[in-house]
């Protein structure tokens, strides 16, 4: 295949992933122009230079300065993009990238094989970078084949490579004359990407504004400006949409999105990458029991609290990934709400009900430690506290502050607690939230004292290992659906629903596209 | 009185270190791990215990505590505060960007509770005992009695969307411009209106104490009018303790600020410092309060040797 | 800070003579004597509400969540639904025995400390605790509670420790000051000059005559600690859920505030009210023991 057809083809399949994941693109030509988009952002971002520490928050806002070599569609299916297409060697060892020929940085300089080597060789350079040891595990050398095709050789097999590197925001090529001068502490100073906007100004804890590349290969955007204005109180974002003076909010309070509807802005909503989730520490205390973490599942009317505190706006999980998307299996069993059958599980466990309404086992109450973080799940949290009273289970209920939540419930100083889970792509996210020796590991497993759950433990441990190395996307969804079968069958967590991003724009807002958390502004245009 | 300023001058040492000397063992020793903050917990980072380990030791987290804190001592005399945990960049660059927009902030806030406290209190010394004196003194003590964040998000209801007169939140800029002033009105009103309380009552019975100092009197009997009674003779009088107030009311609205910035998403140290906390980037929090409290205690004894200056009465001991 | 010195009497006369400035200035004030009235009621409220108006203020119900105000739920449900009204009055219970501990704790200790420094002015003892209260003088307001908060974690306990410390700068500084100028009156020196022991000195004459202006403090304080609670609340280190404190409510209100506003109203007012009603007896206090209000009162 020569590279014009390569490139039609790509073009093709370009444009259906446009139409399929937006459905508001309009035609770029006779759109209004110009104008500046203020977007309300939930949290100060700390960070524009994605191959530094960097969440959703920093990404939402800094991805316009750059384009990633590979881009995951709504459905997590890797697209081209920078790369207009690639080849995996038969043992997929070796990734071939052909890269477009048509793209400069902003600073005019040329993209291409070089440019996307040195990206990816500061990110093995820099102890800062994020996510650098898996990196540097993985990669063994990236060579410049010509001037736009670059081949990376592994040095470990990693069936999720594609997903969980190439199309990692860390490798979005910056420009090569900026490499240099770059480190963490640099991370909000601006640089030159490929991206439909060039960075304007940050302003520490205030804004974060961006301008219209003209030179965009994709195109010109149609919006002059952007400004990402850093509002951490969420009920100012419902002020600030119904004063018309904001025009994006993606961090909603939930309960006035009726009203924010009414009052005329579009409300949208896009799956997420992600899963609420009470964990349960399997090592320690009450929740070691297996009856008791079964009937805390039970006991939890996860429905209730969709319909009501998130007014719909979650889907319930079968086992952490929602139907759907390239992980979903329908293999894995799920779990319902029954609380009868929790008490009776409680009953045969010998967790007696006593007269104040809480159960207890040789005159020991039944009080597990129930640990939240702040902010919003800690009032799901509230909800779930309340729903385990009514089967006689009283939670000694806490809201930790800020920073302390992250190394306690890393510790394991908890029995239960009610977190929110997120990812890149599906395939990290699972094998991340199942992974027995990740940091973020979700139930303390690793530390219990039983020897069935130690064995849990390996074949855990088994499991991703052998889905590292499944290349084959059906074979591997499979392999993984075992892992979350195992959390099933033990209780050794409960995934409780996927929620949505939800995202109020002002009418006069169109053409966005939005999916995988991502507000994708490139052919928004703003038409009064 | 020199040896005595001397003296003080060199107390502000003590107290400054002993501030910062205690935010760092409290802060250090409190539960949480800023290494938190490069594993943010809903998001698949590598995370290994050695990578841990590594990230401890690149931002010296990894030292004896009290290395770190002889380390941080002799920083501060080199103009080095140590680098944010979570910004990555110096903290005393960090601090120079928001330490004009909380001054500035500061300084607006200050005009308005004097002139709101000050026109009020006036009013109320000389219409004492009226109804017109009781209405004031009531809405004074509201202005102490109001959760500020409250009143910030009432304010920016009814100001900010209800009558869209100012923008309800946010930071345009220098407070010297108009686009500027426009965005701090709001939170600085928020700010205001409680100092203005204080100042209101202060300034009434400063008032009422020099209405009754026999030069004014003499003033009243010599057939002056009231006018030039209250303005020439009573006010300047009544005038100087009230500026020793001042600088106690610019601590307090510092403080104030900790909240009012989190609320209107003002870009100032409080809001360095709130989210410092709870991120536990130690630097930034032992920053914060070292030019927080530098900046009160200058204030204090500014303010004590105003005092000792305008009333002879206060001997130094 | 206020250097003013009681008239040094004999301690029954002296205690006599407080009462009735105390009475006299309250009943001349109708706004301190309405005050006064209030907050009688809102003990009895804390007291006796919960058991009048019974209902489980942790009582969810979703299916009712934010309904305003109606015969069932007087002062409407909240975003679990639970009853607002009975949270106002179990909240009572906690918001003042938050603001009153708050206080208590700080005038103790600042009383103890005072008084300490005061009679031993220029030891090794009072130069260094009056650095160390120089040292916590250096935060202003609130700064200080919310670094002692965020230390020590959010819970009712820790909040009132926060509080507490929060109060004992100014509150030793005051004593101190009241000690020090009471030391070289002629009834002191009378005393030590016919042998009464140290602590008898302090506690018969030193607390006597610090009395008023450590009761001005502690009433304003109570005020102080309430709103600093929600403060705490609102930066999210205060009284941790679902424990109904008003300022928590308050706090987490904020996010109903366009769907449910009254949500607000009811603890916002309920703490309004009270700090309101405890500064202006607070103030009228003030006056009562200020004897420059004597001047302003004969004009």
């Amino acid at each position: 295949m020569n590279r014009s057809t390569l490139a039609r083809i790509t073009l093709a399949a370009l444009t259906a992933l446009a139409l399929t994941v937006s459905g508001t693109v309009a035609a770029q030509q006779d759109v209004p122009q110009g104008g500046t988009l203020t977007v309300a952002w939930p949290e100060a971002v700390n960070n524009i230079d994605l191959a530094y520490i960097a969440g959703w928050v920093a990404f939402g806002a800094a991805h316009h300065l750059t384009d990633p070599l590979i881009q995951l569609d709504a459905e997590g299916q890797p697209q081209p993009w920078l790369a207009e297409s690639w080849e995996v060697s038969d043992d997929a060892m070796v990734y071939t990238l052909f890269l477009r020929d048509d793209v400069t940085f902003h600073d005019g300089a040329r993209f291409d094989a070089e440019a996307v080597r040195a990206n990816i060789q500061r990110t093995l350079d820099d102890p800062d970078a994020m996510q650098h040891a898996r990196f540097t595990e993985t990669i063994g050398s990236v060579d410049v084949v010509d001037d736009f095709t670059v081949q990376i050789t592994l040095q470990e097999l990693d069936a999720s490579f594609l997903f969980d590197v190439l199309a990692h925001w860390q490798v979005r090529p910056i420009s090569p004359n900026d490499i240099p001068n770059r480190s963490a502490a640099t991370m909000t100073q601006g640089y030159a990407g490929t991206g439909p906007f060039k960075f304007e100004s940050f302003v520490a804890d205030d804004s974060f504004t961006l301008v219209k590349n003209e030179d965009y290969w994709r195109g010109a955007p149609n919006i002059d400006r952007v400004v990402f204005r850093f509002l951490p109180e969420l009920s100012v974002h419902t002020v600030e949409l119904l004063a018309g003076s904001v025009d994006v909010s993606t961090s909603l309070i939930i309960d006035d999105i009726a009203l924010l509807e009414s009052r005329g802005l579009e409300i949208i909503t896009a799956p997420a990458v992600g899963v609420n989730m009470l964990t349960m520490n399997v090592a320690r205390g009450f929740t070691a029991e297996l009856a008791v973490r079964q009937a805390i599942r039970h006991a939890v009317n996860r429905q209730e609290i969709v319909d009501s505190v998130l007014s719909g706006f979650g889907e319930l999980s079968r086992a952490g990934v929602p139907e759907g998307t390239v992980l979903y299996s329908e293999h894995v069993s799920t779990v319902d709400y029954d609380p009868e059958l929790a008490g009776r599980i409680l009953d045969e466990a010998g967790w007696v009900m006593g007269a104040d309404g809480v159960r207890s086992r040789d005159g020991v109450a039944l009080r597990p430690h129930f640990l939240n973080p702040p902010g919003g799940h800690a009032a799901n949290a509230e909800i779930v506290q309340e729903q385990l009273r009514l089967v006689g289970i009283d939670t000694r209920f806490e809201v930790a502050e800020g920073g302390t939540y992250g190394p306690r419930w890393r510790e394991g100083d908890y029995e239960l607690s009610m977190t929110a889970q997120g990812g890149t792509n599906w395939g990290s996210f699972i094998g991340g939230s199942v992974h027995p020796d990740d940091f973020w590991t979700v139930n303390q497993i690793r530390f219990s004292e039983d020897p069935e759950l130690l064995a849990v433990a390996d074949e855990l441990r088994e499991i991703i290992g052998e889905a590292r190395s499944t290349v084959d996307l059906d074979e591997r969804r499979e392999t993984w659906a075992r892992g979350q079968q195992l959390f099933q069958d033990y209780a050794l967590a409960y995934w409780l629903w996927h929620a949505p991003t939800v995202t109020a724009l002002q009418p006069w807002v169109q053409g966005y596209d939005f999916y995988n958390r991502t507000l994708f502004l490139h052919d928004a245009y703003i038409d009064r | 009185m020199s040896t005595y300023l001397i003296k003080r001058l060199l107390m502000v040492f003590p107290t400054v270190f002993g501030a910062v000397t205690l935010v760092f063992f409290a802060i250090h020793l409190a539960p949480g791990d800023p290494i938190a903050l490069y594993i943010p917990p809903d998001f698949p980072v590598d995370a290994s215990p050695e990578r841990i380990a590594e990230l401890r030791a690149r931002v010296g987290l990894d030292r004896p505590l009290h290395v770190q804190y002889v380390s941080f001592i002799a920083g501060i005399f080199q103009g080095d505060l140590g680098t944010s945990l979570h910004h990555r960049n110096p903290v005393a660059v960090g601090l120079l960007e928001r330490l004009p927009a909380t001054l500035e902030l500061g300084i607006l806030s200050l005009a308005i509770a004097v002139v709101l406290g000050v026109t009020v209190g006036i009013v109320s010394a000389i219409r004492r005992g009226t109804w017109l004196d009781n209405v004031a003194m009531t809405l004074a003590l509201f202005g102490v009695s109001i959760p500020n964040f409250w009143l910030g998000m009432l304010l920016m209801q009814l100001v900010g969307l209800h009558w869209p007169i100012l923008p309800p939140s946010g930071f345009g800029g220098s407070i010297f411009t108009a686009e500027g002033l426009r965005f701090a009105l709001l939170p600085a009103i928020t700010i205001g209106i409680s100092g203005a309380g204080g100042l209101a009552r202060y300034t009434r019975s400063s008032m009422l104490d020099v209405l009754n100092e026999d030069y004014v009197r003499t003033a009243r009997s010599k057939g002056l009018s009231e006018r030039i009674v209250v303005y020439k003779h009573a006010l300047r009088n009544a005038l100087i303790p009230i500026i020793t107030l001042l600088g106690l009311s610019f601590g307090s609205m510092l403080s104030g600020a900790v909240i009012v910035e989190t609320v209107f998403g003002w870009p100032g140290l409080g809001r360095y410092l709130v989210t410092g906390i709870s991120n536990r980037d130690f630097p930034v929090v032992q920053g914060v309060v070292l030019v927080i409290a530098v900046g009160f205690v200058l204030a204090n004894l500014i303010t004590d040797l105003i005092y000792g200056f305008v009333d002879p009465r206060i001997r130094y001991e | 800070m206020s250097e003013s010195v009681s008239p040094a009497t004999g301690g029954d006369a002296l205690r006599q003579s407080l009462q009735y400035r105390f009475w006299r200035e309250i009943r001349g004030n109708r706004m301190a004597f309405a005050s006064a009235i209030y907050l009688v009621l809102i003990v009895l409220v804390a007291i006796f509400g919960p058991i009048v108006y019974d209902v489980d203020p942790r009582l969810q119900t979703l299916a009712n969540r934010l309904q305003p105000p109606s015969w069932e739920h007087p002062f409407g449900t909240d975003q679990f639904g639970r009853d607002v009204l009975s949270r106002i009055l179990h909240g009572a219970r906690i918001s003042l025995f938050v603001g009153f501990a708050g206080a208590v704790g700080g005038v103790v200790f600042g009383t103890i400390i005072g008084l300490a420094t005061g009679f031993w002015a220029g030891s090794w003892f009072d130069h260094l605790a009056m650095r160390i209260v120089d040292v916590m003088y250096a935060f202003p307001g609130i700064l200080l509670a919310i670094l002692i908060a965020a230390v020590l974690g959010p819970s009712l306990f820790n909040v009132i420790v926060a509080l507490s410390i929060w109060g004992i700068p100014t509150l030793s500084r005051i004593v101190r000051g009241v000690v020090l100028s009471l030391r070289e009156q002629e009834f002191i020196i009378a005393s030590h000059s016919i042998g009464a022991g140290s602590a008898r000195i302090m506690f018969r004459h030193l607390v006597v005559n610090a009395v008023g202006p450590i009761i001005v403090y502690a009433t304003l304080s109570v005020a102080g600690s309430i709103l600093t609670a929600a403060g705490l609340g609102f930066l999210g280190i205060g009284v941790p859920p679902p424990t109904p404190e008003w300022g928590a409510m308050l706090s987490d209100a904020r996010n109903a505030i366009f769907r449910a506003p009254y949500l607000s109203y009811f603890p916002g007012a309920a703490i309004f009210l009270t700090v309101l009603a405890v500064n202006f007896v607070g103030d009228a206090l003030r006056d009562a023991f200020d004897p420059r209000s004597e001047v302003r009162r004969m004009t």
